[in-house]
């Protein structure tokens, strides 16, 4: 840091006060988020902290967000969606809608629920307290309205444009009733709006006070200079990343409607003065399932630069978390695209969608700052949760585990087991609770051996969790599925982890249960769910032998793999060093040197054969209706598999191109290909 | 140092308290005369600071022995928490059910700081290595689903005690609701010969969640050698010095048990010290006459400020502390740690933002005003160019307090900022202020109160000096200043009474829990309670018992409890209707809302038994400060006042000091800002309050930056 600049920006006492008020508006943030945290209703805030609180400024910039609690991957979203959705607010007004498609990208899914509160001071309006749940159950086809199978958003439950709940205190009960009427779990539901309710008012409360104290003026220029502040820091941390352009490319394995992976593909440019743009330009149309991320055009969304955000809070101490961070990274988002899905595209589990992206953007940082970032995670999460009813009985529903893939190993140490960056905020749920709440009797919840993506510094494993049905008309949701085939991916020579997986068994009969989102399990049955490990980060001959061993000796990592991956010998679980480095000598004689990034099997197999193709239907799609481009793509890769097996080059792939552009229609002549 | 010749009349009690640095005692004569003592820690030896500090206490005062050989004496030490958190313990390995070999390793699954890429859980208190699973397996309703495999758990124990296992702890799923299982497993043990201790999760605190309840027993085994050699030693030690009453040791619950029970379970007094201060402070406003009182503590000291809540009278106890890296389920005393204290480094982030902790200079070197060497700015350099402070005192019987190196300090910051180290110094405290006033309405909001209710108890080194301007951004109009600041803890500890808690699961709807079973629990957690306080009593003198009993209830759907505390008649009677509204009045007092239509879960009982003890009463003490009365400039809020510096037995019941104004005394500073006044309690507490019509903010923010 520059002397120069600190003079600049630090002339007053600005330097103490924005400091002394980010601590207030901290202190007024993570009160609210107690209140919703303990004493909401529903099982996603209680078992998965799917809920968030935070200040914010009229014009939709959050300023104060808690970070000990609630999700932290949605801070920053723009809301002025919320705050300009009326022009006569009033004191005691609640703002409610769950609709990305009227709130162009602000609320991403219909169960989440978001509440505004305007708080005003001296009679004129001051700044916003807002709050989200993910409310369990908002109506739709399936126990907690989310299927991965869904296709349009009205299957997901019943939509809300901005409305207001209360005005000036009183409750708009009309509104209520609709709601309570299209839902399965409305008393719950209304538990957790009381909650966010008291959560909103507290803060209002709070508000006031400071404005009290200090006044307005010196809390308006606070709410000014935290945001202001943060970015600074946020552009002195980007500005580390030098000026170039970095690409990365993700994976879904598949769109849980067809075998068809989705394809999303990453830009990302660095201005080298601390603006990053992440450009999204060529990933994958929207699809038929639930994994599409409506993110309304915004240029700035938290969900699309979660990597980023995570990295500038890992590199810098103690700063204020809020959307400075958002305003230093601009986003370029395809229409129609996965990542910027149009109405009506279902949209329940596009928090897979933000998960993938999160490694997307640490693969580009992995180029452009090596030695910075981890590899690729497991970065999976399947809540699973148990519905059931009985006639004449309120259904119940109880989340059990988040099951999650390991982390990634990271340049200076291991990955971590069983969660991930994108989600580490996730509390597991515990098995005596579980089974004193619903009745099942789970068998383990363990580590998997040998899941990690081996490296100099391994992945973190991935964990088994076996729950066995003991109710004869129990449903199982399990969404999030992915990295079934795709895993993790390992850098710098590190490997890549093993996969999920999902099985059933009855008996001594076991059967896949695959990606599928509902299951209705035999009474007895013992549902499988597993994740796989986190990539391993540099070669794994390198790793510290000593390190392996203990591996080896708490079971985790067998023999084998240790002699034939890490090259290290064990005699007694002790390591021989001798004939360790014998054995390394001798594996890194016989293979090829590790490359830069390992993808695994299936996905490198996949890019191996359709890559060519991949880039060239990219740079097709756009001058196809964005309607038809997803169908487009299917024929595409079926004409393709209908005349070999390839690799398809460009010779092969431009003739199918062509002829569908004749079907389907086209904005240009497919020549200029 | 107390005066020399006074002799101590029967009864009289003995306090301590063991920390990282000093260890403090206070000897409380029958007649109420109180003698503070302070002699530096022995951390490889741990105790013998204890016997010098009795030693100290019996040569400076002479003490008869008839009367030394009825004093009681109540220890409170670090010794459990630092070996736990420097993983010095017992090697201790883990017997579970099949499947659950990884609770250790997964913990609660999150990672402490979910958005760092470097965060990472906390390395496990058991290795992998060193857990073994064994078949069987007990319902949630506590019915046995599957026979434990006995040879299994032959097996396991063998092979711990091959691996150099210490103590096995056994930790079954639903052994809170049924022991059977983990009982066997101990008993199998025993009759197959395997020299292995055992510790079983179900003996040490029999509440659900698998993961926190392991680690309990985990924690309690890791410790159990040290406390057990600690405890002896110091036991026998004291007995040839006369001291003949059976020791007691301080817990995490504010109260004291025997030290020959605690041997037994560590566990519940791993964090007795921040407890046993604020049981302290409990006192401190009952010796000043305020009954019953609603409080706030803050105690400020060298790396930490720690807060705390009294309710009417009582410290709240809270099921939800960490110790180190681990969460305890057994109530402690709630305290609410921010790293803001003494020793907190003032620092620059890079956009020239001053930033006070959590990083801590610690006690060596200090901060910069100790004269070490040391340029690294610390708060309490902040404090000494403020003038809140004063060139030459003394803190704690430390190094006298230097100027110049403060100064100096504090311009390596000023200069970046092209502020003075006065203005750095006063940003310094600001800030440091603001974030102890966050944390404490933080704190007090989570127990569902407001400050302006509260009045305040400020103590450790720096606690009475930024009390009052803390008091002033959360509304609080009234603090206490207990007589002896610096030693709250040892004090407390020497006046705890003997306390323990019980515990017993329900978890069930409300509406099926049926009143016959209600009746049972009771009966099962009363007789419990009778036995326990029976076996207290014996040498300590308890001279009345009371229980009181509490459940922790929540509306379906909910992931937290509300702790309800339950009148005992509503148990032996099971009347339902009159807990279900005693949880919706409690919902309501700490969220501000209930929804009575839901249904409600009581998760658990708990029984909190109270045996009295003989307690010193304590008389109005004097310090023998001897500051002359002086004039300096002072910096506060931007703005440079003159301050009058006087030594705290100046102020008496008559005269009120006036703030401006710095009381000094031996172990502590108490600052009085413009607005407020001091006066002295009959218990020779310091009361410091709002001088009449200064109860409204008394400066803007606006002013303060001019």
């Amino acid at each position: 840091m520059t002397q120069t600049a600190i003079t600049q920006t630090a002339t007053s006492q600005d330097a103490v006060s924005t400091e002394i008020f980010a601590n207030l508006f901290k202190a007024v943030v993570d009160e609210m988020a107690w209140i919703l945290l303990r004493s909401s209703h529903t099982t996603f805030v209680k078992e998965t902290q799917d809920f968030a609180v935070a200040l914010v400024t009229t014009e939709g910039e959050t300023f104060a967000y808690p970070y000990g609690a609630g999700a932290t991957p949605i801070m920053g979203v723009p809301m002025h969606a919320g705050t300009k959705a009326v022009t006569d607010w009033a004191p005691g007004d609640v703002l409610m809608t769950n609709d990305p498609y009227t709130t162009g990208g602000m609320v991403m899914h219909l169960n989440d629920i978001y509440l505004f509160q305007p708080i005003f001071a001296d009679g004129a309006l001051l700044c916003f307290a807002w709050c989200f749940i993910h409310c369990t159950d908002v109506g739709g086809y399936a126990p907690g309205s989310i299927d991965m199978q869904n296709s349009e958003v009205f299957q997901e439950g019943l939509r809300l444009r901005p409305m207001r709940l209360y005005r000036a205190g009183v409750l708009n009960i009309e509104l209520w009733n609709i709601f309570a009427d299209n839902c399965r779990i409305p008393a719950l539901n209304w538990g957790d709006i009381t909650a966010c309710v008291s959560s909103l008012n507290k803060a209002a409360e709070r508000m006031q006070r400071l404005t009290q104290r200090y006044g307005r003026e010196a809390v308006t220029a606070a709410i000014t200079g935290t945001l202001d502040r943060t970015e600074q820091i946020t552009r002195e941390v980007l500005a580390r990343i030098p000026a170039g352009e970095y690409r990365f490319t993700e994976f879904f394995e598949d769109d849980y409607i067809s075998d068809l992976p989705v394809r999303i593909v990453l830009r990302l440019v660095s201005h080298g003065d601390g603006r990053v743009t992440l450009d999204y330009t060529g990933s994958d149309p929207q699809v038929r399932a639930a994994l599409n991320l409506p993110a309304g055009s915004m240029k700035h969304h938290p969900f699309l630069s979660l990597g980023l955000t995570n990295f500038v809070v890992t590199k810098s101490e103690s700063i204020h978390i809020n959307a400075g961070i958002q305003r230093c990274i601009e986003l370029v988002l395809p229409e129609a695209s996965i990542v910027n899905a149009r109405f009506p595209a279902a949209c329940g589990m596009r928090f897979t969608t933000a998960m993938r992206v999160h490694d997307l953007v640490v693969g580009a940082l992995t180029k452009a700052l090596p030695g910075e970032v981890p590899a690729g995670g497991g970065n999976t999460l399947v809540v699973s949760y148990i519905s059931t009813s009985e006639l004449g009985e309120t259904g119940r529903v109880v989340v059990a585990n988040p099951v999650v893939g390991g982390s990634a190993g990271g340049p200076d140490r291991d990955g971590i087991s069983g969660t991930d960056f994108s989600v580490a905020f996730l509390r597991n749920v515990p098995v005596e609770v579980l089974e004193s709440e619903v009745p099942v009797l789970v068998h383990r919840y363990a580590l998997v051996p040998d899941s990690e993506g081996a490296g100099r510094f391994r992945g973190g494993f991935g964990v088994a969790y076996d729950v066995a049905i003991q109710h004869p008309s129990a449903v199982v949701v399990m969404r999030g599925k992915d990295r079934f085939r795709f895993g993790s991916w390992g850098a710098f020579g590190g490997g890549s982890g093993a996969v999920n997986g999902n099985v059933g068994q009855r008996g001594d009969v076991v059967h896949d249960i695959g990606k599928r989102t509902v299951y209705r399990p035999e009474m007895g049955e013992v549902i499988r769910l597993w994740s796989g490990g986190g990539g391993g980060y540099g070669d794994p001959m390198q790793r510290d032998p000593a390190l392996v061993a203990r591996d080896v000796a708490d079971d985790l990592v067998s023999p084998g793999r240790a002699y034939d991956i890490y090259g290290v010998v064990l005699r007694d679980g002790a390591v021989d060093a001798a004939a360790t480095v014998r054995q390394r000598n001798d594996l890194t004689a016989k293979r090829t040197p590790p490359a830069a990034y390992d993808f695994g099997p299936a996905r490198s197999d996949w890019e191996r054969i359709h890559g060519t193709a991949a880039e060239l239907i990219a740079d097709w799609l756009p001058y196809l209706p964005a309607g038809v481009r997803r169908y487009a793509q299917g024929r595409v890769y079926r004409h393709l598999h209908e005349m070999g097996p390839g690799p398809y080059d460009a010779a092969t792939v431009r003739p199918v191109l062509q002829r569908l552009e004749t079907e389907l229609g086209s904005s240009r002549q497919v020549a200029s290909v | 140092m107390p005066a020399a010749g006074a002799l101590p009349d029967p009864r009289c009690a003995i306090g301590t308290d063991v920390g990282g640095t000093f260890t403090d005692l206070v000897f409380c004569t029958a007649s109420g005369e109180v003698h503070c003592f302070k002699v530096p820690s022995t951390p490889s030896q741990p105790g013998e600071s204890v016997l010098a500090g009795v030693d100290e206490i019996s040569s400076a005062l002479h003490p008869d022995a008839a009367a030394w050989r009825e004093a009681h004496h109540t220890h409170s030490s670090t010794v459990a928490t630092n070996a736990l958190i420097e993983r010095r313990g017992a090697r201790v390995g883990l017997i579970t059910t099949t499947g659950f070999r990884d609770l250790f390793e997964l913990q609660r699954l999150a990672i402490p700081h979910p958005m760092r890429f470097d965060s990472r859980r906390p390395l496990p208190l058991v290795p992998r290595e060193l857990v073994r699973e064994v078949r069987g397996r007990i319902g949630a309703d506590g019915a046995e689903v599957e026979k434990l495999h006995e040879q299994d758990v032959i097996d396991a124990a063998r092979a711990l005690a091959a691996a150099g296992v210490e103590i096995a702890v056994v930790t079954f799923i639903h052994s809170y609701r049924n022991p059977a299982h983990e009982q066997l497993a101990r008993t199998l043990l025993r009759r197959h010969g395997i020299d292995l201790r055992v510790e079983l999760s179900s003996d040490i605190w029999p509440q659900a969640r698998e993961y926190e309840r392991a680690v309990l027993t985990a924690i309690n085994a890791s410790v159990r050698p040290i406390v057990e050699a600690y405890i002896g030693r110091l036991n026998d030690r004291l007995e040839v010095r006369g001291l003949a009453v059976p020791a007691r040791v301080a817990r995490s619950n504010g109260g004291a048990e025997l030290a020959r029970t605690i041997r037994d379970r560590p566990v519940v007094a791993l964090l007795s010290g921040p407890a046993a201060g604020v049981a302290g402070a409990a006192d401190a406003a009952e010796d000043a006459g305020w009954e019953k009182a609603d409080l706030m503590t803050l105690d400020v000291g060298g790396t930490s400020a720690d807060i705390g809540v009294i309710r009417a009278g009582a410290p709240v106890l809270s099921s939800e502390e960490q110790v180190g890296d681990f969460p305890v389920l057994i109530p402690t005393v709630a305290v609410s740690s921010i790293g803001a204290g003494g020793g907190s480094i003032l620092w620059l982030d890079t956009t020239g933002s001053l930033k006070v902790g959590p990083r801590s200079v610690g006690a060596d070197p200090g901060p910069a005003c100790y004269g070490s060497g040391s340029m690294v700015p610390a708060l309490t350099d902040a404090f000494l160019v403020a003038g809140l402070l004063t060139p030459g005192q003394r803190l704690g019987g430390k190094l006298a307090l230097q100027l110049a190196p403060a100064r100096q300090a504090l311009a390596t910051i000023g200069e970046r900022l092209n502020w003075t180290a006065e203005q750095v110094a006063d940003g310094a405290i600001r800030i440091a202020t603001a974030m102890m006033a966050a944390e404490a309405t933080r704190v007090l909001a989570r127990r569902g109160v407001d400050a302006p209710r509260f009045r305040m108890v400020a103590f450790g080194g720096a606690g009475p000096l930024l009390a009052a301007l803390i008091a002033e951004e959360i509304a609080i109009d009234t603090i206490l200043i207990p007589p002896f600041p610096g030693a709250l803890s040892a004090l407390g500890a020497a006046r705890a009474n003997i306390e323990g808690d019980l515990v017993r699961p329900l978890y069930a709807r409300l509406h099926v829990v049926t009143a016959a079973g209600l009746a049972d629990s009771y009966r099962a957690l009363r007789d419990a309670a009778a036995a326990w306080i029976a076996a207290q009593s014996t040498g300590s003198g308890v001279e009345t018992t009371d229980v009181t009993y509490v459940a922790e209830m929540r509306y379906e759907g909910q992931g937290y409890d509300v702790a309800v505390a339950l009148d005992e008649d509503w148990l032996v009677t099971g009347d339902r209707e009159r807990i279900a509204a005693a949880f919706h009045e409690a919902h309501r007092a700490v969220y501000g809302h209930a929804t009575e239509a839901n249904e409600v879960w009581l998760k658990e009982l708990r029984a909190h038994i109270t045996g009295t003890v003989p307690r010193p009463r304590l008389r109005a003490a004097r310090d023998n400060d001897d500051t002359p009365r002086s004039k300096r400039p002072v910096r506060l809020g931007a703005r440079v006042i003159e301050a009058t510096v006087l030594g705290r037995n100046v102020v008496t019941k008559d005269a009120a000091v006036l703030g401006p104004a710095i009381l000094n005394q031996m172990d502590t500073t108490t600052l009085i800002p413009p607005g407020w006044q001091a006066r002295l309690a009959p218990s020779g507490a310091l009361i410091l309050s709002r001088t009449e019509g200064a109860s409204a903010p008394d400066r803007t923010e606006a002013e303060a930056r001019r």
